[in-house]
Formats: C-alpha cells, structure tokens, sequence
C-alpha cells in the first residue's frame, strides 16, 4: 500500500501542476454552477434531483480527459521504465494511479458541496436524496475513471485512450434504450441491468439498492484487473 | 554478480537476442559494445525486469530476474537510454519520488537526494523544471535517480549518447568515479568509452555474442598478422618490391612518398616477426631505416572485424 501512497501521490502531483486538470475542473464547476442556478429559478424547487442528472451527463463528457495521460503519456514518454524497474507491482502502480485520479475526482466534487449547503440555508430541501445522490454521483464517476484507466493502460496515445474510454462509458450509458423500445424480452432486460445510466438513477431518487453500489464496485474492480493485466503485458510483448 | 545464460528474446517472428550468455563479477565495469539494434538495450531490459526474456536466464545478485524480480530491482540502478523524466517535476522532487519508490525509508529520502545530487553535480540545478534542464542535466538527474536506493548494481545503456563532448566527458568522469564496490553494465556504441571506462568488453552483434575479453586481450586475440611501419630513405619502387619479397611477408602497402623517405606499411605473417629481416635487408641494400615499430590494432578495428560480414580478408 505504501508504494501505491507514492505512486499516488505523484499522479496527484501531475494533476494539480497540469493545465488539463485545471480546465476540465473548471468545465466540470462552471457548468455545474449553470446548471444549479437555472434550474432552481426555473422550478423554483429545492432539489438537486436535476443537478445530479446534468453533472453525470457532463462528467461523461470530462473523465476521459482525466484518464487519458495516467498510462499513456508515461509509455509515450518512457518514464514508465522507471516504473517497471522500480521495485513495486504491476497492482500498486494501477492502484495508485487509480487513487490518484479518484482523490482528484473527489476534490472536484467537494467543490460542488456548495450547491446543498445554499439549498439547506434558504431551503427546506430532503436531505436524503441529496446524499445518496452524491454517493451515487461518486461511484458513477469512479467507474468512469477505472474505465479510462483502462483505456489509457492499453496504447501509448492519450487521444486513442480518450476516444475509447469515451466510446465505452457512453454505450454502458445508452445501453438501456434498446430494451427499452422494444417489448422485455430476456436480453433487454440483462442490458437494462448493464447500463450505469439506469443504475446512477436510483441513487438520485434517494435509494441505496445494494445492488447498484455492487455494480459499480465490480465494474471498478473488472477495469483495474483488466489494467493491471494490460500493463504485464508490456513486458511480454 | 551477474549471471547471464542463454538469454533469448523474440519480438513475434525476430530475435532480438539469441542465447545470450556472460558473467559479470563484483565491482566489476563490463562494457556492452555494439552497433545500433544489436541487442544492447533488450539484454538489459530484462536485467532490468522491463520484459521478460523469450527463454533463458538472467540473475543480479543471486535473484532471478523473472522470479525473483522485486529482489532484483531493489538491488539494480538503472538508466534507460531514454531517460525516464517527469517535465513537470524539479530534480529535487523527482528524485524524492524516486527514492520513495525504490523503498529508501522515510527519514533517509532527503538526505539521499542531496547526497546523489551532490555526486551528480546537479544540485545548483534543484528547483529549476525538468522541462527546462539541457541534454546533460537531464542526462545527470537519470543518473541520479538510478544511484538514488545505493544499488550494488548499475545499468547504464547509452549514458552518454547525445551529449555535447564537454558533457561526455564530465558524465564519463561521474561514472568512472562510481566504480569500485558497485558492478556496472554500461552500453554503448562508442568505442573510446569501453576502452577508457571497461576492465571486461562484450561484444554484441545481430543478438548474439561476438566476443567477450578485456581491451588488451581482445587485441591481441584479434592481432591476425602483425603490421609494421617502416620508413626508409631510398627509392620507393624498389624498396616496396625488394621488401615484399622476403619470407614471412605478406604484403607491402605505401603509406606516403616523400622527397627522399618512403613510408611503407608492411603486413606479416602471423607468429613470424619479419622485423629483422627488413631491417637487414634495407641495410644491405644500402638504404637509410628511418624508423619501425609495430603498429598495434586499435579497438575501432576490432570492432570493425567483429561486427562485419566479411571475415578473414585481413591478408
């Protein structure tokens, strides 16, 4: 775990020093301030039920940007050498950089506390479902970044890593609407239990099905084992 | 220190490196020559633990390489030719991070990076960004960072390539200085660096090894006729037919014609020193010895011998 701590703490590093950290944290925080002032003036309502939904769409849109460099620019740059020689695992180096890009992602989403807290201040607003839909905001983003992850394991181009990580977060998105049109046949119904749009939304609504949080844990942990293999595989080429 | 034995490493149909063996032992500064894509840098990759070999072993310090890889790279310092930097990073915190990496303990990490920053010469260089550093200061922090955990052993590929001939030397300096207990592979192309750094040369050519002795032996291996230079007062045509003509003398090839001195270089037969011959035979003619001493093959031609197709068109 300690070398993970360090690997972490490096990747952090690299977020915090990086004009594309910086930008996409401030994409993710000026849309979200957006979209929280006008959707309360328009309803008049004080929910964050419309917040949750437009930050997971856009947070689709961002996370590959978080993900692309964490593998691929050290293969491209071959700092990864340095890495591999070092004397920690294949799973601590995914791990921290797993942590790194998950502590990065939290402290953008700590920015956005403030939200709830103007709501609670001038409000009467249900504390319930602001919470689970945060906890439900979390996991849906720390799968997207374990999918990146995987992304950016797998080449040595960020745009390649960007573009895949993209590609596969928006079919588990969408993923649903082919059940959804046609009548529930037995496939619909296993691709409706795949898609993370469907699943993110029972935590806005202020549900914690122990279901959903598995789901998500096993997606995360399907694409950090798919990483760590796909970086044993750099040796073996 | 380190054991090599029939190292082998396809890359799908090609072989970059066919059993390849050698040894290295303790304190030892063994240079891995060879031209470009002979193999150098895979060898030590998997030294290193970067790839694993197609088949083969490979051991640094009693630890083998594949299985034992952790043990190994504690003990391994390495420098890839290209040299693993983070442009967004200064030396000091790069190497910070490095020595955490490697497992040096907490309270030694900052001791440890003055110290190698002191020995690589970097540290009025600390807080300035890698992006910014020049070729030999980048070149100084990878070395730095491989020395950062006090490894016993060094692997260096290329330390020097690309570097201006100010740097080249001043790097050479650095690494001749950190012999003695440490082992050290060192790669490279450039043939006065092993002759000037190396006790022990391995040539490497097409993935396999073409030779493996100290300089001096490799010369004197390679020494397949001696070669004499003779400069001789007297008329060229002459002299050049009269010498190629005694027994044991393979061949009488002018060097320069001058006003009266003809500067010959004459190759003999192996094991058979025609040096007094020549003499007594110039003498007798009545012309002037100016000079004559054997000329000794450089490394440059040996390499030249080794790694060429063409062998044993010497004579």
């Amino acid at each position: 775990m300690k070398n993970a701590i360090v690997i972490m703490r490096r990747e952090l590093h690299s977020y915090f020093t990086s004009t594309i950290a910086y930008s996409v944290a401030a994409f993710f925080l000026l849309i979200c301030g957006y979209l929280f002032f006008a959707t309360v003036k328009v309803t008049q309502e004080a929910t964050l039920l419309y917040l949750f939904h437009n930050a997971a769409v856009t947070l689709l849109l961002i996370s590959p940007a978080m993900t692309m460099r964490l593998v691929a620019e050290e293969r491209r740059s071959g700092s990864i050498e340095l890495l591999m020689t070092a004397p920690v695992t294949d799973t601590q180096v995914i791990i921290g950089k797993y942590l790194g890009a998950l502590v990065f992602y939290a402290s953008m989403l700590l920015l956005t506390l403030q939200y709830p807290i103007i709501l609670l201040r001038l409000g009467s607003p249900d504390g319930g479902p602001m919470l689970t839909g945060y906890i439900g905001l979390f996991l849906l983003g720390a799968a997207f970044l374990a999918i990146g992850l995987v992304a950016s394991t797998l080449t040595k181009n960020q745009i390649v890593a960007a573009v895949g990580a993209f590609s596969v977060m928006l079919i588990l998105w969408v993923i649903s609407w082919v059940g959804s049109t046609g009548a529930s046949s037995t496939w619909s119904e296993v691709l409706r239990q795949l898609s993370l749009l469907d699943r993110f939304g029972n935590f806005t609504k202020g549900l914690i099905d122990s279901r959903d949080v598995i789901f998500f844990l096993s997606i995360i942990g399907f694409c950090l084992f798919l990483s760590v293999r796909a970086l044993g595989a750099v040796k073996s080429r | 220190m380190i054991q090599v034995e029939n190292l082998t490493k396809y890359y799908g149909e090609y072989a970059a490196i066919e059993n390849v063996s050698f040894a290295v032992e303790k304190g030892e500064i063994l240079g891995f020559l060879g031209p470009n894509a002979a193999g150098k840098t895979t060898t030590m990759r998997i030294l290193t633990g970067f790839l694993q070999p197609t088949s083969g072993k490979a051991a640094v310090a009693g630890f083998d390489v594949v299985s034992e890889s952790l043990e190994a790279r504690k003990r391994i310092g390495y420098l890839p030719e290209n040299v693993p930097l983070y442009d967004d990073m200064t030396p000091r915190s790069y190497l910070q991070y490095a020595a955490r990496l490697k497992g040096v303990e907490s309270r030694q990490v900052n001791k440890r990076v003055e110290e190698v920053m002191e020995a690589t010469r970097i540290t009025d260089h600390a807080e300035v960004l890698i992006s910014k550093l020049s070729k030999g200061y980048r070149q100084r922090v990878g070395l730095a960072q491989a020395l950062i955990h006090n490894p016993d052993v060094l692997i260096l590929d290329e330390p020097t390539v690309g570097l201006d001939p100010n740097q080249i030397v001043e790097i050479r300096q650095l690494i001749k200085g950190l012999g003695g207990d440490r082992t050290i592979i060192l790669s490279t192309h450039i043939l006065p660096e092993v002759e000037m750094l190396c006790g022990r040369i391995v040539i490497i050519h097409e993935g396999k090894v073409a030779a493996m002795d100290t300089p001096d032996n490799l010369a004197l291996r390679l020494r397949r006729a001696q070669q004499i230079g003779v400069h001789v007062r007297g008329p060229e045509r002459e002299v050049q037919a009269k010498l190629a003509a005694l027994p044991g003398v393979l061949r009488v090839q002018v060097v320069r014609a001058g006003d009266s001195v003809v500067e010959l270089l004459v190759d003999g037969e192996e094991k058979h020193d025609v040096r007094e011959a020549l003499a007594s035979a110039i003498v007798s003619n009545g012309w002037g010895l100016r000079h004559m001493a054997e000329v000794g093959m450089s490394l440059e031609e040996i390499f030249r011998q080794l790694t060429s197709e063409e062998k044993g068109v010497a004579a």
